[in-house]
């Protein structure tokens, strides 16, 4: 391999990065949560419940990350539409600048890059979202995706003890399936998600946000050297209706508003609780050409969810925490044909995941070492009506994170992890007993207080018990650097 | 502060009061019941009907269409049906004479949602009803060179008897297609004629003249051009054994098979082959008595006629007396064709008599 190319794949790699991959160090310790101290993933408003307001108080010193990562997706366990596989590459940055009595600004800039291999039939970018519409042609093809994404995140304390913060995302995506029929697709995403918080006291923080998601992709496909475009939309996933036409055409656009109650509270000096609880609804259209409309609607898929996230940590001394978590979460859906306003599907799921864990950091090498497990109570029931087909599914699962960090020298430290995680029933995929396993590793070398470069590579498989050839396997690696001066 | 809690709290309320409520009638559980019979009786004013046993059921509607099969008695009971607006056919072979075709027809029949729709059809036995258009091959075959210039139709005649082709026209109908006009082969001005008439082509001789027979239960293929296109391209149709070929003796450069014999061009100002588009025309064959294609041709003188669109949602546009229906043509260079589903029958109606098949039949059906 000459120098030219090994400079472009250094590129590539170097650039790629996902987004906002900042719980890098957790991420190694096989993805430990709430039983780990953690800079980066504490209980306060803004890392627990994503609130932007408390920015300013959760981000206190200046930092540029620059995150290259690079992931590849592969095997046959998967849905009907899904792709045999997929290559993410993304690229970016993200900076937190303290500005004093104005605030802290917080942003980032990304180029995501996504392949998807061999996917079947489907034209739209999130085929499996909840809705009962699929639209497809008539082939199996490569497609990719790619585009850049932008946040400005920036907050400020408005009176005393009062935080008012807002974050923007803005992401454009162009996608392109690369044999017939050609489809075309623009992507559009804006996020706003605008946030109060108020300390009652150094023990009791309150806060409230509201995160407005407004998205629409417009998939295209002309006619390309004189073939005319075959395109079914369906309704459900036994009945379509035929569109053949020079050209075809339909548009998607969804819309999600939630609104967060966020809580922060230390009863006493070692134990913290953060907690919140959201109500969120979106509705998705999807529209179609007929007669002399441009955008007839064809479908509508409406969705409330229900979620409230409770977490603990107990702090038994310098060296050893206990952490317990209680998350809830309720999602009723349903989908109507809106050209006769009938009911295609309705489903529902509630999720209720019970979890305790600890962690000991010894005196040798600073060597941390943690253990979670977490119980998942999962309930669906879904109503396909148009395709006379009926379930009631309840899974109960099992998940175990083990995770350790060790300082070999100082400033190098390594870590690694692993998690195993068993559904009763796989509510997304369809697959009984099935086992998911991921392996991590990670380390990172601080250069003093300038910089901190981080390197992680996770492993998964997933297996289905009752057919040792499914499987699907995912390995992604992610590089950070962090710059303490820029 | 209290306030303010309350005030979120009242707005997380709100937002979860504001969401639309979902249909309460659900699409997928419509029910059909249908009987098929017919007339099996010999004696005039004497009815006598027998089950359809074992008919072959077409269901067509938004969804595409789908066969399923009679039972003994003939019933059939279709469930979890989705709402729409269906036409059924059920056809059979008739149990004394293969060559006769039962058919019935209902069209526009609402199944509504949570609705069982019991109906009958009463099928006719349908047989010597002369010559008809019985194949369309206008897609062309499977290629990335856009070829279509293998394109045929084929005639078939189901009678017991000679007919003759003598002086009869071919026509594609693609014009009338001006604002506010109806569209092609709609009578236009409402005299009793189809309008659009884009190509016109005629066979030798003249009406009432014997001199181009056309054997009974035999099928007459028009070639655009009667040569074997595999030489062009390998998946094309060989039509060098055409039976006719259509030869506009005002081109320059149009092929002529001097073994295939030839339909000529009656429009002067037309200076290009027979062909026809690809997957949206209309093909009419009449009997040539009106000589005055110009001011449109009358409908007493056509003998079959043929819609074929491309999308399911197109509207018709042939007059209804000479089709309800239309056929959905299959994709551009495909290598498929559109052929009746049974050889001649012709119930008026394109829709329920036509199917896609995988490969073109040139004389012959499978």
């Amino acid at each position: 391999m000459n120098i030219k190319c090994k400079l472009i794949l250094l590129i590539i790699f170097v650039s790629s990065c996902s987004i906002y991959s900042q719980q890098f160090r957790l991420n190694g310790m096989g993805g430990l949560s709430f039983s780990v101290l953690d800079k980066e993933m504490s209980l306060d408003l803004y890392d627990f419940g994503n609130n932007p307001a408390w920015l300013v108080e959760s981000e206190k010193e200046m930092w540029l990350n620059i995150d290259p990562s690079i992931s590849n997706e592969w095997g046959n366990y998967r849905r009907k539409y899904s792709s045999e596989g997929i290559y993410n590459l993304n690229t970016g940055v993200t900076g937190v600048k303290p500005l004093g009595n104005a605030g802290t600004f917080k942003a980032a800039a990304y180029y995501q890059y996504q392949y998807r291999r061999n996917q079947y039939r489907t034209l739209k970018k999130d085929t499996y979202a909840g809705e009962a519409f699929f639209f497809t042609d008539t082939t199996a093809a490569n497609v990719r995706f790619n585009g850049p994404v932008f946040m400005f995140s920036h907050s400020m304390e408005l009176l005393k003890d009062l935080y008012i913060g807002a974050e923007i995302n803005y992401r454009i995506m162009s996608g392109l399936k690369k044999k017939y029929s050609y489809a075309e697709t623009t992507y559009r995403n804006v996020t706003i998600n605008a946030g109060l918080a108020y300390k009652v006291s150094n023990d009791l923080i309150l806060g409230a946000s509201y995160f407005l998601n407004d998205e629409q992709e417009k998939i295209t496909a002309e006619d390309v050297n004189l073939f005319s475009i075959e395109s079914y939309q369906f309704r459900g996933e036994t009945f379509a209706v035929l569109y053949r036409n020079t050209s075809v055409y339909q548009k998607v656009k969804k819309q999600r508003n939630e609104l967060t109650l966020q809580g922060y509270y230390k009863p006493l000096d070692n134990i913290t609780i953060g907690a919140n609880c959201s109500y969120s609804e979106s509705e998705t259209n999807i529209l179609v050409p007929r007669a002399n409309l441009i955008d007839a609607p064809e479908g509508y898929s409406s969705n409330g969810e229900y979620s409230a996230n409770l977490q603990l940590q107990y702090k038994i001394d310098n060296n050893a925490l206990i952490g317990l978590k209680a998350k809830y979460n309720k999602i009723d859906n349903w989908s109507k044909n809106d050209t006769r306003n009938l009911l295609l599907w309705e489903w529902n799921t509630n999720a209720l995941e019970l979890g305790f864990g600890g962690s000991y950091m010894f005196d040798v090498n600073d060597l941390v070492v943690g253990l979670e497990y977490s119980r998942i109570i999962n309930n669906a029931d879904s109503s396909k009506y148009i395709d006379y087909r009926f379930n009631n599914i309840k899974s109960n699962d099992n998940l175990i994170k083990a995770g350790f960090e060790l300082a070999i020298i100082k400033g190098l430290k390594f870590r690694g992890g692993i998690n195993y995680y068993n559904m009763e029933y796989d509510l997304i995929y369809g697959g009984k007993d099935v086992t998911f396993m991921l392996y991590t590793l990670g380390a990172s070398y601080y250069y003093s207080d300038l910089a901190i470069v981080d390197v992680y590579a996770g492993y998964s498989d997933c297996k289905v018990k009752e057919n040792d050839n499914l499987m699907r396997n995912n390995f992604n690696t992610k590089l950070t650097l962090r710059l303490f001066t820029f | 502060m209290r306030y303010l809690k309350i005030i979120l709290l009242l707005s997380l309320f709100a937002l979860a009061a504001c969401r639309e409520e979902g249909p309460v009638l659900v699409d997928g559980n419509a029910e059909l019941r249908i009987v098929g019979l017919w007339d099996t009786s010999s004696t005039e004013g004497v009815v006598k009907y027998a089950p359809l046993s074992g008919a072959k059921v077409i269901l067509n509607s938004e969804y595409g269409s789908f066969v399923r099969y009679l039972d003994e008695e003939g019933k059939i009971y279709i469930g979890n049906l989705p709402s729409a607006i269906y036409d059924v056919s059920v056809r059979r072979p008739h149990p004394q004479d293969e060559r006769i075709i039962v058919v019935g027809n209902l069209k526009g029949i609402e199944v509504n949602p949570g609705s069982t729709v019991v109906d009958t059809i009463f099928g006719k036995a349908i047989s010597s009803s002369g010559i008809s258009i019985n194949e369309i091959y206008s897609g062309g075959p499977v290629n990335s060179s856009f070829f279509f210039y293998d394109q045929y139709i084929e005639l078939y005649n189901s009678s017991d008897s000679v007919k003759y082709l003598d002086g009869m026209t071919i026509m594609r109908v693609s014009g009338n297609s001006e604002d506010g006009q109806s569209g092609p082969g709609a009578d236009e001005g409402e005299d009793g004629d189809i309008d659009g008439v884009t190509y016109i082509f005629k066979f030798p001789g003249n009406p009432g003249e014997k001199n181009y027979p056309f054997e009974p239960k035999s099928f007459v293929v028009l070639a655009s051009d009667g040569v074997n296109h595999k030489t062009t391209v390998p998946s094309a149709v060989d039509l060098s054994r055409a039976d006719w070929e259509f030869y506009n003796q005002y081109s320059v450069n149009d092929i002529d098979n001097p073994s295939v014999k030839n339909l000529f061009n009656i429009r002067s100002d037309k200076t290009v082959d027979f062909l026809i588009s690809l997957n949206s025309d209309v093909i009419v064959l009449a009997s040539g008595r009106d000589t005055v294609w110009s001011d449109g041709v009358d409908i007493e003188t056509i003998i079959d006629g043929v819609e074929y669109q491309s999308s399911a949602n197109s509207l018709q546009t042939l007059d209804d007396r000479v089709d309800r229906g239309w056929v959905l043509s299959p994709s551009k260079y495909g290598g498929k064709s559109m052929q009746r589903r049974e050889p001649g029958v012709d119930t008026n109606d394109g829709t329920l008599d036509w199917e896609i098949i995988s490969a073109p039949t040139p004389g012959y059906q499978k």
